[in-house]
């Protein structure tokens, strides 16, 4: 180490030159959109910045967060909004912050910081982008022609062939179409259900896919289908499927299936004072545990507004909402504490449960009810032509 | 300067020396909250006398204080310690300065003082956290060692190449 007096008073810019490894771990700690403002600083500093063990390091640490969409009110335009929602687990709340976007169409999936984007503008297109590092990739349209309104997506990143996949269903008869990121062809697999199978489909001519729900680092993808004792899962890297089943026979109404701690977790409405939360631990060996229930009578209810407005209104300040009324819609964890978001599905009014301590509270600067939530980690993933999305070494 | 703390007849007392031959008798439970310190303790028949060739004096001395501190505070199992060892952390990097900071750092590194980095990490990170170029070259004193054309190369980079 330096000791030499001479030698310090002539270096000013010390800390530009420490060690890699300190290095990242202290641009580990800034928020992705901070790197991109660093890496016009300095050389060495851009240089540390652009690596792929950096960006690995950076995603690791950054900060899990939601992405809350709605449509705009304008009348015959699909605009979105947009937001990000930071959990403030002091206030158990969420901060509501802008996120750059331009207006670029519907998010339907994200995965490692990237987008999956339906560009309400153009039909039939979709794209992946990563609004950090303003990257973007077109798809080529899908063999089915899908205007892309009522179909189902899903980007995911497959960790052994370390590629991303665009996985998409429209209708059961074209069967799954499978784009990777970076060729130039999508791929057609069956869907989960042959022939001999067709009586067994868990839908009706009614039925239209979804968006799914993905869970285990987006390995698995899972579709809530009219049926009171299975869902439709995927395997996303094998490209398989199958059914997989709930822990009990609950009525498709009453139960919610959502993300939690990177798991698939169901969360069944018992009663008007409980919920029970299932979680598929092994998904291979479909084992569900059944991880607590939310007790009406051992949680604390804030609802800092309750005390001004209820003496106006017939209500009982202290009154919880009634379980049966509350849909949980999503589920997120960050390093303090976990929290499930749930509606209300009269009133619209949004909840937030914490599931360590044990405390609801009324959300209220929420947007309308019809938004819906997206996981979102914000990444340093970029590449300047497609075919570098072919073979990652990391994310 | 050699500093030696108030011990109790049972606890094992080990020195430290500096490169600058400076010398620091220190209780092993302070010590070892230090990786590399505890991995040298750990081996058998290790002995009392520990010479760290990569640490001056003056900095060896700040890092046991700061190991003195955190480890006093861990043997109370008060419920309110959490709060002063955070409050004392910040006032320990609080008015450091940059050479200070970069010696610490690197010192912290190289005794594995984890938690430690841990808290110098984020005090670099906190000095850059929402600033503007120009502001983060003006605090860590950085002349652009970018060539003409290269900047805005890296900023075209970083812009929509679509729309």
């Amino acid at each position: 180490m330096g000791n030499n007096k001479e030698e310090e008073n002539m270096i000013e810019d010390y800390l530009l030159y420490l060690p890699n490894l300190v290095l990242y771990e202290i641009f580990a700690k800034l928020p992705a959109e901070h790197i991109i403002e660093l890496r016009h600083s300095s050389k060495y500093w851009n240089e540390v910045t652009t690596r792929n063990k950096f960006i690995e390091a950076s995603f690791l640490q950054s900060e899990p967060s939601l992405l809350i969409q709605v449509a705009s009110s304008i009348p015959r335009r699909l605009n979105f909004k947009l937001k990000l929602l930071e959990l403030d687990e002091s206030r158990l709340c969420f901060k509501l912050k802008r996120f750059v976007t331009s207006r670029m169409g519907k998010v339907r999936s994200t995965c490692n910081g990237l987008l999956l984007v339906n560009d309400t503008n153009h039909k039939k297109i979709l794209l992946v982008a990563n609004f950090v590092t303003k990257c973007c990739l077109t798809l080529p349209p899908c063999p089915s022609g899908c205007p892309h309104r009522t179909c189902g997506s899903a980007l995911v990143f497959d960790p052994y062939e370390k590629r991303y996949k665009v996985i998409h269903i429209y209708a059961d008869s074209f069967g799954f179409e499978v784009f990777t990121l970076g060729s130039s062809e999508w791929k057609i697999i069956p869907g989960p259900f042959h022939d001999h199978e067709l009586h067994n489909r868990p839908f009706d001519e009614r039925y239209r896919w979804s968006d799914p729900l993905s869970t285990d680092g987006q390995l698995f993808l899972h579709w809530k289908v009219a049926s009171d004792s299975y869902i439709i899962s995927m395997d996303a890297c094998k490209e398989t499927f199958r059914k997989t089943h709930l822990p009990h026979h609950i009525d498709k109404k009453r139960y919610s299936l959502l993300e939690m701690n990177g798991y698939l977790a169901l969360i069944s409405n018992v009663s008007s004072t409980q919920f029970d939360v299932w979680v598929l631990k092994n998904y291979q060996e479909q084992i569900w545990h059944k991880s607590y229930s939310i007790l009406a009578d051992s949680i604390s209810y804030l609802d800092k507004n309750a005390l001004m407005t209820t003496r106006s209104m017939d209500l009982d300040p202290n009154a919880l909402p009634d379980f049966k009324k509350l849909e949980p819609v999503v589920s997120l964890r960050n390093r303090n504490s976990e929290v499930i978001v749930l509606r209300h599905q009269r009133s619209g009014c949004w909840y937030i449960y914490e599931t360590k301590f044990k405390v609801l509270n009324k959300l209220k600067n929420m947007m309308n009810r019809d938004c819906n939530f997206i996981h979102y980690k914000s990444s340093l993933v970029h590449w300047k032509y497609d075919e570098e999305l072919l073979a990652r070494e990391t994310i | 300067m050699s500093s030696s703390s108030t011990t109790t007849t049972t606890t094992r007392l080990l020195m430290l020396k500096a490169s600058d031959g400076v010398t620091f008798e220190v209780e092993e439970a302070v010590a070892t909250k230090l990786g590399a310190i505890n991995n040298m303790v750990e081996e058998e028949g290790s002995e009392d006398l520990i010479c760290l060739p990569n640490v001056n004096g003056k900095f060896l001395g700040m890092v046991l204080e700061w190991c003195k501190k955190h480890a006093n505070n861990n043997t109370n199992s008060d419920k309110g310690n959490d709060e002063v060892n955070k409050w004392w952390d910040k006032e320990f990097v609080m008015d450091l300065d940059q050479n200070t900071l970069y010696h610490l750092l690197m010192a912290a590194d190289y005794l594995s003082g984890t938690e430690l980095v841990d808290l110098l990490t984020e005090k670099v990170a906190s000095m850059i956290r929402g600033k503007k170029v120009e502001e983060i070259r003006e605090t860590f004193k950085i002349k652009s060692d970018f060539l003409p054309g290269q900047e805005e190369e890296i900023r075209k980079k970083n812009s929509w190449a679509f729309e």
